[in-house]
């Protein structure tokens, strides 16, 4: 008995170590499949991020080396006020631009869900501006928004308007101009939408119906809830995305006029590659990925309001 | 034994008249929905395609 349970013991010994050691020869092919991206994530990731934080807490003109200078840079932060000019262009940006992104790309959504003839069309259309280049899309609106021979403009005096804004040449209208333009690239989401309208089970509809409920309840009662983990989604993304908006504020108006659409991710450029002071760009950097960790964590706790995931009880 | 639409009683014709109404306007109400619908649809791709349009013809 004892001898049996002994060479039993020395069997399962004997297939641990030959499963151990193929155990381990896996390992070793896992680590050098995923040896390229953990090389490439060192040096382009972790490292430029590591890199940054330590120069933000330096002066740095690229010419010199670098000098510590402790907090300096954050406490200049404080008291600099095109960086709060910044700071209130990047939030209202981000607040316009999600808010009427994430509303118009699900009302688009919501219609190309219906069954109507030349549905692939209308889903290709409305999809075709997110597939534009970032540049692409800033030239095209420069030449819309342009106040004399516009197209907006000649709408509006088609229209009747008498004294048409002058969009990106007016510190009023240039953000409200900005935001109406990231509405054009909405299709991205919209997909995404989609993908959620068309993954609510048919069978709730049909028990609502039994219910009693019109087309209106129904909205409101299923598709809103089940829609609520992409709608959350696609906030989050929106303002992680809309917070480090860069290349069309750049190229459409440089930050102005009067600094009216100066954003974080202009000035912080500015301060790296036109006034050459790394270490303050830096501690900027910084300073927006904290602000954006701070916008996201909040938004992770309001979700508990308002976020449904089916089969979750503790959700509302 | 079938009734005829004459012989039928006020009550019962009341009824029938009342389930028409409802589906006429049930039909008239799914029409606007559909109108509502292509009008959206086709606003909002003409607002969409214009700009690529306009570029182009300029």
């Amino acid at each position: 008995m004892l001898q049996q349970e002994m060479q039993s013991a020395g069997l399962r010994r004997g297939k641990r170590q030959k499963l151990g050691r193929q155990a381990r020869r896996e390992e070793r092919e896992f680590y050098l499949f995923i040896s390229p991206w953990i090389a490439g994530f060192i040096l382009f990731g972790a490292g430029p991020i590591i890199g940054s934080l330590i120069l933000s807490f330096t002066e740095w003109s690229l010419l010199e080396p670098p000098k510590w200078v402790g907090l300096a840079n954050f406490k200049a932060l404080l008291s600099d006020q095109f960086a709060r000019i910044a700071l209130f262009n990047t939030i209202y940006y981000g607040l316009g631009s999600v808010f009427l992104g994430v509303t118009v790309s699900f009302l688009l959504a919501l219609l190309l869900n219906q069954k109507v003839f030349g549905q692939a069309l209308f889903r290709t259309v409305f999809y075709l501006p997110s597939v534009v280049s970032g540049i692409a899309v800033a030239l095209l609106w420069i030449n819309i928004f342009n106040p004399d021979f516009g197209l907006l403009n000649q709408v509006l005096r088609t229209l009747g308007v008498q004294d048409p804004p002058g969009w990106l040449v007016s510190p009023q209208w240039a953000m409200p101009a900005l935001i109406l333009m990231s509405v054009w690239s909405a299709g991205g989401s919209m997909v995404i939408y989609l993908a959620g309208l068309q993954s609510i089970p048919e069978h709730l509809y049909e028990a609502a119906s039994i219910d009693g409920a019109g087309r209106w309840s129904k909205f409101w009662h299923v598709t809103v809830p089940m829609m609520s983990p992409i709608i959350f989604f696609n906030l989050i993304v929106g303002f992680i995305t809309s917070l480090q908006a860069f290349v069309q504020i750049f190229v459409m108006t440089n930050g102005g006029p009067a600094n009216a659409t100066l954003v974080i991710g202009l000035y912080l450029y500015r301060n790296a590659f036109e006034f050459f002071k790394m270490g303050y760009a830096s501690a900027m950097s910084w300073v927006l990925f904290v602000v954006i960790i701070a916008i996201t964590i909040c938004q992770f706790i309001l979700a508990r309001r308002w976020v449904y995931y089916e089969g979750d009880l503790q959700g509302s | 034994m079938k009734i005829s639409a004459s012989t039928q009683s006020p009550p019962q014709a009341d009824h029938r008249r009342a389930v028409e109404q409802a589906k006429a306007r049930k039909r008239i109400a799914w029409l606007l929905g559909k109108l509502l619908v292509y009008s959206l649809l086709i606003g909002g791709a003409i607002i969409f395609i214009i700009p690529f349009m306009w570029m182009v013809s300029t």
